[in-house]
C-alpha cells in the first residue's frame, strides 16, 4: 500500500512540474522518514529552480499536493525539499553525516 | 552505573519556560532589526524549546531526559504527543513542516543563508493568529 502511495506522490509531483515549462525534473526521492508513517520528499530539478525561492517552491508544491491528494494523505508528507542539481550534490555529500550537537 | 540524575538535563521545566521567554524577546529584537539569519536561527530554537516543554508536559516530568536533547524538530514533535493534533489541522502541520524542512541547528555555522522573505515566512508559520505553530503551542503549554 505504501509503495502505491509513493508512486501516487511521484506522479502528482510530475503533474505539478508539468504546469511550469521552465522546470525540468532531474529526480525525485520519496522515502519513509523513520518517524511514524511520515514520508520525506526530495525533488531535484535540472533547471527551473535556480531563480525560484526554495520556500516558495515548497509552498507551491505542497498546495498542489494537498489539492490532489487531500488533507488526510498530504499530512503523511513531513518534509518537502526542492533542490537544484548543484544543491543536491552538496546535500548528498552531507546527508548521512551525524548531526553536530 | 549511571544515576537517574545524570540522565536528566540540569534545568527544570520552569527554567525552560524562562529561557523560552528570553529567546522570544531576542527573536523579536532580531526580527525588528532586520537580522534575518539571526531571526530564523532563533525561530527554530524557539520551536525546539517549546517542543521540549511539550515533551515534559506529555511525560508529566519536571526535567527533560537527556535522550531528548536533540535538535530534530520532526522527532521532537513526535515525542511531544502532539503529532496527531498537528496532523488534524493541515494548515498547522504545513506551518510546522515549513520550519522543520528549512531550519537546522547547523544554520548557526552559516552566514546570510536566508533573506527577509524566508524570515517573514518563518514568522508567519510560527505566529499566524489562526494556525501559527507557536500560537498553538503556547495556548496549550
Amino acid at each position: 500500500m505504501r509503495r502505491l502511495f509513493i508512486e501516487k506522490i511521484k506522479k502528482t509531483i510530475q503533474d505539478w512540474a508539468a504546469q511550469y515549462p521552465q522546470v525540468e525534473l532531474y529526480l525525485m526521492e520519496v522515502y519513509p522518514s523513520g518517524i511514524g508513517e511520515n514520508l520525506h520528499v526530495i525533488v531535484v530539478a535540472a533547471k527551473g529552480f535556480e531563480n525560484w525561492r526554495q520556500l516558495a517552491i515548497r509552498k507551491d508544491l505542497f498546495t498542489f499536493l494537498r489539492k490532489q491528494l487531500g488533507d488526510t494523505d498530504v499530512v503523511k508528507i513531513s518534509k518537502i525539499l526542492p533542490l537544484t542539481e548543484e544543491e543536491y550534490e552538496q546535500y548528498e555529500l552531507t546527508r548521512h553525516e551525524t548531526p553536530i550537537y | 552505573m549511571a544515576t537517574l540524575e545524570s540522565k536528566l538535563i540540569k534545568e527544570d521545566v520552569a527554567t525552560l519556560r524562562q529561557a523560552y521567554q528570553l529567546r522570544r524577546r531576542e527573536y523579536d529584537a532580531l526580527h525588528s532589526a532586520g537580522e534575518w539569519a539571526g531571526a530564523v536561527m532563533h525561530a527554530g530554537m524557539l520551536l525546539e524549546l517549546a517542543l521540549k516543554i511539550a515533551i515534559c508536559k506529555n511525560m508529566d516530568a519536571i526535567r527533560l531526559p537527556k535522550a531528548f536533547q536533540v535538535h530534530e524538530l520532526e522527532f521532537l514533535l513526535y515525542c511531544s504527543g502532539l503529532e496527531k493534533a498537528f496532523k488534524n489541522n493541515a494548515n498547522l502541520y504545513d506551518n510546522f513542516n515549513l520550519i522543520a524542512d528549512k531550519w537546522s541547528i547547523d544554520l548557526r555555522y552559516k552566514g546570510a543563508a536566508v533573506n527577509q522573505q524566508d524570515s517573514d515566512d518563518f514568522h508567519q508559520a510560527l505566529f499566524d493568529t489562526s494556525n501559527g505553530v507557536l500560537t498553538f503551542l503556547t495556548s496549550i503549554l
